[in-house]
């Protein structure tokens, strides 16, 4: 109770949580986007392409103003994308290559000029190494602000185009047809991208923000199949995981914040990869219990159905040994046939024998016109 | 001291271009980056056990964080609950993230940090030396060639089956070279490289040692083997480049030798012989000249005869005709001249008997 004590009333603490929040919120959204176009790794590329940026603008200004400093790292981002775009379409490299060739190049020479900066005489460079790894403890009340007009502008982009977004994440070949601009539709697309990358430097770093975009979305995506639900859950988990582990690393001393968000993140997607609604593993796994108790529940009721036709005297029941010849391969059978018959559709006039009831053969009838053993 | 720093970039830049080369042909260059930031938590631990980098635990730790990473994305986009790109990128950042807090969480009593971590600390390489036949030599020296010689040796004897499984994975199969076990083969020679390149490239930038070499060289040749001999080279000049801008701007050298790497890179991107941009736009103009040429000298041609000749064949018309800004005009109709093609006359152009033979050729295509 206390940290949430904390949380209104702690200026830091506040200004912590508020930021995190917010950066989550716009990058989840983003992220939804990009797992379902397949640019899962994009988001990693850009995030290290904006290093450069980050220490140019330090070197050309020489102020940690971080209005100037995001700047810089965005046009970094811009270039990236553009790069990575470029060599795509003019060469053989594919696009993994692409990602991977601009995320080292441009982090390689970012790296340099860090390392160049630090060495300098009488510069006060610290501080930009927490756009490396990020530090949430150093967010101040301009940063709040600056994250929330950012996520604002993200959201309200996302949503005014939404339809463009959704329609040229799954089918660019109509989108184009029905007379949206593919290219146009991309490059607002690659400006949001880069805006929540940018915001979210200082707090989680440059090598950690993709999880930031990527995993919410892949655990959201676990629980619906409906492109909104999927963004504003997707989100909502980002959000929550950027407050929860910001906080987590602002209580303690040497706990790296963007670290820390990223394996609160991952606890989610754990937990979504089991029991998400629509594709976690258990969810499935009792769907498939389900439809082979149904498949096996018609089966026997078939084979009954058959044994009375087969019979002349067809009120004559059926041992449950003769049943299980018919149908074999089926585990507990027994107690399937005592379920069925507690349902009504099975009749046992004497002990471990069965017939049809009336119930019974109306549910073959069923059967036999709507695909056989594998109605429902 | 310098020239074993050189020495010992130019080894982890080769130990990495071998695997880089099939990693970025088979379309998984990421994996390398994955891999290299996935291996972080167990080098940790490995340090931890003997408190030095050293021993073998920590490449041990790192092969068996490398194969989680492996295992668990496969399984992840096999399973179906994510894409295969999606995969990847949900897996590695935990990963990293915990080793992160391990090195942070113990930076008290750990020779390790974020720094060490992300730049590797070549500089520092050659003070911690070992005794070989007599001679002292720095142990990363001594690790790096050993990893030189292990990839080497592997991508010789295995070359034709790594070949074929790269650009066929079917016909491989079918020919008794299982896709899988050199795909997993490959997975582990990543991993040992990266876990080798750590501490003097550091996690990050193991990539750009693997990738940007080979994707340099596959802007310059289609050809593999002369592939890999380019990433040879081209990796060697950056580390030696890298090393000394490195020392002369008192800046990391890992990140130095990225950046003239890159340098290579955009270089071949403009100025590849057969891919460039540079070439590719002067092919165009060359291509567009031609064609103009051929399309003048055609209508001088089919003119030449006829009554209204003079008007014809005069500039002005052929301005007109066109429509070419009448400077390039000019400059094509005088390289007409100067090729004996065309004559000039009173301000008309008249094609001349070489001139007609070549046109009837050229529009013979």
């Amino acid at each position: 109770m206390s940290l949430l004590y904390d949380m209104v009333f702690d200026y830091t603490l506040r200004n912590v949580a508020l930021g995190t929040f917010l950066l989550g919120l716009g990058s989840g959204a983003v992220g939804s986007f990009m797992t379902l176009r397949r640019q899962s790794l994009l988001g990693d590329a850009i995030a290290h392409a904006t290093l450069p940026g980050v220490a140019l603008a330090y070197m050309l200004t020489s102020t940690k103003d971080p209005l100037v400093l995001l700047l810089g790292a965005a046009i970094a981002g811009v270039l990236g994308i553009g790069a990575i775009t470029a060599i795509t379409r003019t060469t053989k490299i594919d696009n993994d290559g692409a990602n991977g060739i601009i995320l080292s190049i441009f982090f390689g020479f970012g790296l340099l000029l860090l390392t160049y900066i630090q060495k300098l005489p009488k510069s006060s460079q610290a501080g930009l190494d927490r756009f490396i790894f990020g530090q949430a403890a150093t967010i101040i009340a301009k940063d709040v602000v600056i994250i929330a007009i950012v996520q604002v502008f993200v959201l309200v982009v996302l949503t005014l185009f939404f339809k463009e977004f959704k329609s040229s994440t799954f089918d660019p070949q109509s989108t184009t047809v029905m007379g949206f601009n593919q290219k146009i539709i991309d490059a607002i697309f690659a400006t949001l991208l880069v805006a929540v990358i940018v915001v979210g430097l200082q707090t989680v770093g440059v090598i950690l923000i993709s999880a930031l975009l990527i995993t919410p979305a892949a655990a959201a995506r676990q629980w619906t199949h409906s492109l909104k639900t999927m963004v504003i859950t997707s989100a909502l988990f980002s959000a929550v995981s950027g407050m929860v582990g910001s906080l987590i690393s602002a209580s303690r001393n040497n706990l790296p914040t963007g670290p820390m968000i990223v394996l609160v993140l991952t606890a989610f997607l754990i937990v979504s990869f089991l029991f998400g609604a629509k594709r976690g593993i258990v969810i499935k796994k009792i769907t498939l219990i389900k439809r082979e108790r149904s498949f096996d529940q018609n089966r026997i009721m078939l084979a009954l159905d058959n044994l009375a036709q087969s019979h002349s005297d067809s009120s004559l029941p059926h041992s449950s040994q003769t049943i299980g010849l018919m149908v074999q391969q089926v585990h507990g059978i027994k107690r399937m046939l005592n379920h069925l018959t507690q349902q009504g559709l099975l009749l046992q006039p004497e002990e471990s024998s069965y017939i049809l009831s009336k119930e019974g053969e109306l549910y073959v009838e069923r059967l036999k016109n709507e695909g056989g053993l594998y109605a429902k | 001291m310098q020239s074993e720093i050189i020495i010992i970039a130019i080894l982890a830049s080769l130990a990495c271009v071998i695997p880089g080369v099939f990693l970025l042909l088979r379309k998984m260059a990421l994996i390398s980056d994955a891999i290299s930031h996935a291996i972080l938590p167990g080098i940790v631990i490995g340090y931890l056990i003997k408190e030095s980098l050293n021993t073998p635990y920590p490449i041990i730790g790192a092969v068996v964080f490398a194969m989680i990473m492996v295992v668990t994305s496969e399984a992840l986009h096999r399973s179906n609950l994510v894409k295969p790109d999606t995969a990847i990128a949900v897996v590695f950042p935990p990963l990293f993230s915990l080793g992160v807090i391990l090195v942070s969480l113990l930076a008290s009593n750990v020779h390790l940090d974020t720094d060490a971590v992300l730049l590797g600390e070549l500089a520092f390489a050659p003070l911690d030396r070992m005794i070989v036949f007599g001679s002292s030599v720095p142990k990363s020296l001594v690790k790096m060639l050993i990893i030189v010689i292990i990839n080497l040796a592997v991508a010789l004897f295995l070359f034709k089956e790594l070949k074929v499984s790269t650009f066929d994975p079917i016909l491989s199969k079918s020919l008794g070279f299982p896709p899988t076990l050199l795909h997993y083969l490959l997975m582990l020679m990543t991993s040992i490289t990266a876990v080798g390149a750590f501490d003097s490239v550091g996690a990050v930038l193991v990539l750009a040692f693997m990738i940007t070499p080979a994707a340099t060289a596959l802007l310059l040749t289609s050809s593999l083997s002369l592939m890999i001999v380019l990433s040879f080279g081209l990796a060697t000049a950056s580390s030696v480049l890298g090393v000394l801008l490195a020392l002369r701007l008192d800046a990391g050298i890992s990140g130095a030798i990225s950046t003239v790497m890159g340098g290579f890179f955009i270089l071949a991107y403009l100025f590849s012989p057969t891919s460039g941009m540079v070439t590719k736009m002067r092919n165009k103009m060359r291509i567009k000249n031609e064609y103009a040429l051929s399309i003048v000298m055609y209508h001088l041609l089919n003119h030449s005869t006829a009554h209204d000749m003079a008007r014809e064949c005069s500039f002005e018309h052929l301005a007109d005709q066109f429509s070419y800004p009448e400077r390039y005009l000019k400059k094509i109709v005088n390289k007409a001249i100067e090729k004996g093609y065309v004559e000039e006359t009173n301000a008309v152009f008249l094609i001349t008997e070489k001139g007609k033979n070549e046109a009837i050729l050229r529009t013979d295509y």
